[in-house]
């Protein structure tokens, strides 16, 4: 039963035509920064070709510098594609299914979806399938991008001498496995990023269990992580001389910013935001009354 | 007469009912000031003036909606979103956003069969988003003035140029070399723009789905912070980018038409739609 | 006297045909029932006839006046379509006396006794959002017929109430009638709907595939 359930709401959260329309405009923003990463690498690498050959010596090509690790959207915190993206990410992610439960309710399907599944595991299935469509939402476009630049910049594994151009630095977070497996460096911020997303959305969630308004459950999250931001931008981050750590999601699900974060405060994220949203839907849902 | 009454019931529904139009200016403005008063105090301990600065109510309002200083790719600098000034322009895109929306598919329906006029009912829609912004704004120029009162700075209609330059941390190239002061007055622009982009995004939801719009209008705000361009009107909600302020930056009359001619055109384009648009209960 | 023209009017929505060719006319003083199994399109020619959307093609003709043209909704209607919406916040009067303050045609205390001819008490300080079902659809009733309209549009009427409810409706239909209104109701009880209506159209995908005047509705 709970299977099948899960299975429906999936099918629901994933194949809609808000899901499409969003990895269309995800997968668009992305461009914005294909496009100027893609030139910057062929103005380089025509310019040290055209050196080459007018002083007729070999120059060092500095290949890492011109890696696919820091020429993808997640890398780089300059172009304007990676600004937008790293920016709507929180409306992209909620748009697809962070309507769901309060048009369900709204409808009175929440009933008939009930008596057929049971309560608990009507809201653990559309726990599940916010939670899929959520990180779904957030990484397909950021892997288009990633695949998309790989056919085109060569997979060259960072050198810690060419430490300026990339914009990790030792006290970054997860810094170590950039120099050394860039690869699953990428995997896991992919899979930081999908935990993180997956639970934004599902803030829709909880929201939507006290919000009867559809497109302001959708857009509060957005202005959750906004309001954070904000907060501490201006009550923490207060001091230009001091190297702060990263608090808000915002900044920190992009590797490149303006300060670094740490295993600690991404788990502890992770468990704030689980707790609150699993507790608020899932836990509470289970032995709520439907009217 | 019809016009009025339409708009007293817009202003009763739409706005007094709506807490966060009032709650979310009247803290962003007080966090705002607490903010550059400690920012003032460092920069007092620190010696960066020749004398002891207490920030003025002008200053206060610049810090509020300034902005950000124009942003040059580079490896090293990465982008940072301005914070406050966003919070500032998308909170209220946020808040003016469903109301027309959903009263057109509900209470709106009983109201527009008796007004008789689909112009009258979009005008007074036009006319509540236009007052929801200036009261939206009119509150953070209220906090800051009593927050000026109860740290006793100053009420002078210049803004503290050396003030600016340091907390928007704007380059040294950018600077203007000027002796023109900087009136207060110029803050109004930003409003203009507000109220323009509110009533843009209202547009826009006669042909996209609100939460399309509020999109869209989210893209214009971040793209308008990262590039300095006449095209992105967000630029002229900035003053740290106004001519008289920087090298380079945007003409605050053209801003000032802009804005005018944005309001213009989402009213009478807004008008024109909604005479052929069809009343269905979408959700 | 109201005379409503329906001519050879068809509406498209997102490329589906929801109403086609559909032609009538209608006068005052008689009921109009619609007739038609769910998605027929009873309820879009009743927001068609209201003004609340436009024909794709032909055109709806209001006192020889064109719908959309030269008036953008009707001199004198009541509607009630499919949900009844109300302000949560307000109680049943202050609903219906906000309403009645655009037109100013009726005072407080035509506003009370029509609450009190739907069944409700207008002294009561409820606020909307508390009201029964049965409730909303009295006082979304009393809204349309409150201002005495020259045409009373009404979808489903009848839906959420008891028995008790659904013989006021057709004592307030009758007393339409009475008063020379032109009324237009839908409703899934083809009983009531052959007692209380003049003329029936009933409507198929869109079309109407007969046209009956009472008393042969079989």
């Amino acid at each position: 039963m709970l299977w099948n359930a899960i299975k429906l709401e999936c099918k629901k959260a994933i194949l809609n035509k808000l899901f499409l329309a969003v990895i269309l405009i995800g997968c668009t923003i992305t461009m914005f920064s294909l496009i100027p990463c893609l030139r910057a690498f062929y103005r380089d690498m025509n310019f040290l070709e055209k050196m080459s050959q007018d002083t007729s010596v070999l120059r060092n090509p500095m290949m890492p510098l011109n890696s696919l690790f820091n020429h993808w959207i997640g890398s780089e915190a300059i172009t304007p594609g990676s600004t937008d993206y790293f920016f709507l990410f929180p409306l992209l992610i909620a748009i697809p299914y962070g309507w769901s439960y309060c048009a369900e309710q709204r409808s009175g399907y929440i009933k008939n979806m009930v008596i057929r599944s049971g309560r608990w595991q009507y809201h653990l299935s559309k726990y599940i399938a916010l939670f899929l469509s959520g990180g779904l939402a957030m990484v397909i476009p950021l892997l288009f991008n990633f695949l998309t630049v790989a056919m085109f910049v060569p997979a060259v594994t960072p050198d810690p001498h060419y430490i300026t151009g990339y914009g990790i630095i030792s006290s970054s977070f997860l810094s170590e496995l950039f120099y050394t497996k860039p690869f699953l460096y990428v995997f896991l911020y992919l899979a930081i990023d999908f935990i993180y997303c997956g639970l934004i959305a599902c803030l829709c969630f909880s929201f939507a269990t006290v919000i009867k308004n559809r497109a302001v459950v959708v857009l509060l999250p957005f202005f959750v992580l906004l309001g954070f931001n904000y907060v501490c931008s201006s009550f923490i981050y207060t001091s230009s001389n001091v190297v702060y750590t990263e608090l808000s999601p915002m900044n920190f699900l992009r590797p490149v910013g303006a300060y670094d974060t740490n295993g600690f405060v991404v788990s502890v994220g992770i468990a704030i935001l689980f707790t609150i949203t699993f507790s608020t839907t899932v836990v509470r849902g289970g032995q709520s009354e439907i009217y | 007469m019809k016009y009025i009454k339409l708009l007293w019931f817009d202003m009763r529904n739409g706005m007094i009912k709506k807490p966060m139009l009032f709650i979310i200016p009247t803290m962003v403005a007080f966090t705002a000031c607490v903010d550059l008063t400690n920012r003032i105090s460092s920069l007092n301990e620190f010696g960066y003036f020749d004398f002891k600065l207490t920030g003025g109510f002008s200053d206060y309002m610049m810090y509020i909606y300034g902005g950000m200083d124009k942003y040059v790719p580079d490896l090293g600098d990465p982008f940072v979103f301005p914070v406050r000034w966003t919070v500032v322009f998308l909170a209220v895109s946020f808040i003016t956003l469903n109301y027309p929306y959903t009263d057109m598919q509900s209470f709106g329906q009983q109201i527009l069969v008796r007004t008789k006029g689909r112009s009258v009912w979009w005008l007074s829609k036009c006319g509540w988003n236009i007052l929801s912004s200036l009261v939206y704004h009119c509150l953070f120029f209220c906090v800051s003035f009593l927050f000026c009162i109860s740290v006793q700075g100053s009420f002078s209609s210049e803004i503290n140029k050396d003030l600016t330059y340091a907390v928007f941390q704007v380059s040294r190239e950018s600077i203007l070399s000027s002796d023109v002061p900087w009136p207060s007055v110029m803050l109004i622009l930003p409003i203009l723009i507000s109220i323009g982009i509110n009533l843009f995004q209202m547009v826009l939801s006669l042909f996209i789905k609100p939460i399309f719009s509020f999109f869209s209008v989210a893209l214009l705000i971040i793209s308008s912070s990262y590039l300095i361009s006449p095209y992105l009107i967000g630029n002229y909600a900035m003053p740290v980018r106004y001519d008289m302020v920087v090298n380079d930056g945007v003409d605050i009359k053209v801003g000032l038409v802009a804005a005018i001619a944005l309001i213009v055109i989402s009213v009478v384009t807004g008008v024109i739609r909604f005479h052929k648009y069809d009343i269905l209960n979408k959700d | 006297m109201t005379t409503i023209e329906v001519q050879g009017v068809s509406k498209i929505i997102q490329k589906q045909t929801v109403i086609q060719d559909v032609s009538a006319t209608m006068q005052s003083g008689k009921i109009y029932g619609f007739q038609g199994i769910n998605g027929s399109g009873k309820t879009m020619l009743m927001r068609l006839v209201s003004g609340l959307i436009r024909p794709t093609r032909g055109s709806i003709k209001i006192n020889k006046k064109i719908l959309g043209k030269d008036i953008t909704f009707p001199e004198s209607i009541g509607l009630f379509l499919e949900n009844p919406a109300f302000l949560d916040g307000y109680s049943g009067f202050q609903n219906l006396k906000m309403l009645a303050s655009i037109q100013k045609r009726i005072d407080n205390t035509k506003i009370k006794n029509t609450i009190l001819s739907v069944g409700l008490d207008p002294n009561d300080k409820k606020k909307y959002r508390k009201y029964s079902l049965g409730m909303k659809q009295r006082l979304g009733i009393a809204a349309a017929i409150a201002e005495n309209p020259e045409i009373v549009i009404m979808d489903e009427p009848t839906n959420s109430l008891d028995t008790d409810g659904v013989e006021l409706v057709k004592t307030i239909l009758s007393e339409q009638r009475e008063r020379g209104a032109l009324a237009i109701i839908s409703c899934h009880d083809l009983s009531i709907l052959q007692l209380m209506s003049d003329e029936i159209l009933l409507l198929e995908s869109g079309r109407i595939a007969k046209h009956l005047v009472a008393p042969n509705f079989n």
